[in-house]
């Protein structure tokens, strides 16, 4: 645990003291007053407590710096841990934040604040830079819209990079090489060049379809075998379109996650939009059917059957106000696949790709019952050939 | 041939392209090289005299007066708008030439060589079957130590019907396949991407000494390096078309999900149009 110790110059040794007390239990610890060597002392201070677990602030004075660090603290979401006299009167802003009283027996007192400070910073709630690797910070990211917002496009893709590198992957920053305008360059195993392209987004926007068609023509001009466009919010259906069949695959950074191996990773497992009648197979057979509650194109609901039968029910969780789209040459409505995967990922509480297995099943048993009729037909309207057969 | 740069953003200092004043400074440079006494700068598709519109505060006097201005555009109206600017700059000469950009070599006095050459914001205009012959003409009519500095956007906004603006990659292919017809295969360029404000563009600069080639070489060579080229682009183009299609094709099915897919299809449709009418031409 890193702890920052705020203090006035008065309570020196007994900072000192402390300080000693949290080193023997391996803490990390920096003091206030300690002179940083060149630069600004401010911003040495400011670093050194946004990158805290802990602050501890000593306020047997009534210091204005270290109410400033305490402010510094609070803006940082770092826990704070008030150290004062009996007596003390604190500011009303302070009144409710984790306090401990000195009593004045020195060897109890640094082994009650270490205990506190402890227990305050475990509370902390999880930032970024805590988290011990890069697959950690994303996987909170991606389940705390605040947390992926709070990294820059750059943040984003040096993670993705340290993640691939986590798991041994082959991957080169491509603005280091120049080669190419893909953010990475990933290697497989079997030596063939993969271009990575990430679209980091808010959580309501859709990657459209020129990304991928843009990847596509970097991948052909650059003789690359692949193209990999992570978005950090679904993709268009029109762009899983034309990923469909092509040598890009799209991920979000559920499925970057959640992938296993190389080849679940980079497998073109991206289908044709899914219509309407492929939804209610794949939702039915987990118990729901969808249901449309009025006209409005842009909500829609599931039914769900509870188990051991009864009345089909409407389950709050399951009311989602996403697009789907009309093909304009048919009546069929169409759904992204992204969002049908995260209406069964909620039902069934699956991973990206259990989902995505479960989805592909029944996509390709549609599309085997088609070729069947349509080979059928071919058989009895073709003509017998030479053989007679 | 469409109409180019009839916009008046160089008057806008928020618009005016970082590009520019690029091609100042590499004039600057020159004009400060010592022994440099006279230097012939050919401004190709000049327009309204974007880049010498504020040459005044550019370049001294003295550095002006040492310049033989040769400006080239199709439109008679920007030339003699270009030619009043020029008046005032104490050019040693300046000369102004209307006519497709695509004949400027034959409408220019045979023989003329330049020391440099700008062609700037204009490529998409050009016919992509006609940009090879521009190209090698330009190197052509390079002196010994000239260079051709070039930029163009990699996405027009507002649209232009018929515009066929490239990409940095696409470009840098373009030029090294020139570069290898014409035997000069160890000089690589370097093709720059810049953003700006408004518009996200590419750079190269060519040095005709690098070519490492005398004047009979490239004439003997040009013939096939503008074959070669043109290999090179129409593929490029029938590539950009076939996925052009294919992302239409989707969004006919699909439609398009969110505003930025809207304008995308808008982009696509120019591009489509663009693409079918410059392939046709080829054939």
């Amino acid at each position: 645990m890193r702890v920052f110790i705020s203090h006035s110059v008065t309570d020196q040794e007994f900072v000192e003291g402390v300080a000693r007390h949290f080193r023997d239990k391996d803490h990390n610890v920096s003091v206030s007053t300690e002179n940083p060597i060149g630069g600004s002392i401010l911003s040495e201070i400011s670093a050194g407590i946004r990158s805290a677990d802990v602050l501890v602030a000593v306020v047997t004075t009534a210091n204005p710096n270290i109410f400033y660090e305490i402010g510094l603290a609070a803006g940082a979401s770092v826990p704070i841990l008030v150290v004062a006299n009996p007596g003390e009167r604190l500011p009303s802003d302070l009144i409710s934040v984790p306090f401990i009283q000195i009593t004045g027996d020195g060897l109890r007192d640094m082994q009650a604040i270490v205990r506190r400070a402890e227990d305050v910073g475990a509370m902390a709630t999880t930032r970024a830079r805590n988290f011990s690797s890069a697959d950690a910070t994303l996987r909170a990211a991606n389940r705390d819209p605040a947390l992926l917002e709070s990294l820059s496009p750059i943040d984003f893709e040096r993670l993705v990079a340290e993640l691939f590198k986590e798991r041994g992957y082959d991957v080169t920053v491509a603005a280091k090489t120049r080669d190419g305008e893909a953010d990475l360059i990933f290697t497989t195993k079997n030596r063939d060049t993969v271009l990575v392209e990430f679209k980091k987004l808010s959580r309501q926007s859709r990657v459209s379809v020129e990304a991928v068609r843009a990847l596509l023509g970097i991948v052909s001009n650059f003789g690359a075998s692949m193209g990999l466009l992570v978005s950090t919010s679904g993709f268009t259906a029109s762009a899983l379109a034309l990923a469909a069949n092509t040598p890009v695959t799209l991920r979000t950074l559920g499925e970057v996650l959640a992938a296993r191996s190389e080849d679940e990773l980079l497998a073109n497992i991206i289908d044709d939009p899914v219509t309407l009648e492929q939804f209610n197979t794949i939702v039915g057979s987990v118990g729901y059917y969808f249901y449309r509650e009025t006209e409005g194109f842009y909500m829609w609901k599931l039914k769900a059957k509870p188990p051991g039968g009864g009345d089909w029910v409407l389950p709050d969780l399951l009311t989602r106000r996403k697009p789907y789209c009309r093909t304009t040459h048919s009546d069929t409505l169409v759904y992204s696949r992204n969002d049908v995967a995260d209406v069964l990922m909620e039902i069934t509480g699956d991973g990206p790709f259990e989902v995505v297995r479960r989805i592909r099943a029944v996509l390709d048993a549609s599309l085997q019952s088609a070729s069947q009729t349509s080979s059928g037909a071919t058989q009895t309207s073709r003509p017998p050939d030479a053989a007679g057969n | 041939v469409t109409t180019i740069a009839d916009s008046t953003a160089f008057k806008n200092a928020e618009r005016i392209l970082p590009q520019h004043q690029a091609a100042l400074t590499l004039l600057q440079g020159r004009l400060s090289t010592p022994g440099v006494a006279r230097l012939s700068w050919l401004d190709l598709a000049c327009g309204r005299g974007q880049i010498i519109a504020s040459l005044d505060k550019n370049l001294s006097s003295q550095a002006r007066s040492k310049v033989d201005y040769w400006a080239f555009d199709l439109d008679h109206a920007f030339a003699r708008e270009t030619r009043k600017a020029a008046e005032s700059l104490g050019f040693a000469t300046f000369e102004t030439y209307v006519g497709d950009l695509s004949d400027f070599d034959k409408i220019l006095p045979t023989g003329a060589r330049f020391d440099f050459i700008t062609l700037t914001n204009t490529v998409h205009e050009i016919e992509p079957i006609r940009l090879a012959t521009l190209l090698v003409k330009c190197l052509e009519r390079l002196a010994p130590t000239g260079s051709l500095f070039i930029y163009d956007m990699e996405k027009i906004k507002p649209l232009e019907l018929g515009a066929v603006p490239w990409s940095r990659d696409n470009v840098r292919q373009i030029l090294l396949r020139m570069l290898d017809a014409i035997g000069a295969s160890s000089y690589r360029p370097e093709v720059g991407l810049w953003n700006h404000s408004t518009c996200n563009g590419w750079n190269v600069q060519l040095e005709r000494q690098h070519l490492n080639l005398s004047g009979n070489d490239v004439s003997a060579r040009m013939a096939n390096a503008i074959s070669e080229m043109r290999v090179e682009i129409v593929a490029l183009l029938r590539q950009r078309l076939e996925l052009c299609r294919a992302s239409l094709e989707t969004l006919t099915m699909y439609g398009a999900e969110t505003a930025e897919e809207q304008e995308d299809k808008e982009r696509l449709l120019f591009e489509f149009w663009s693409l079918s009418r410059a392939l046709e031409r080829d054939t």
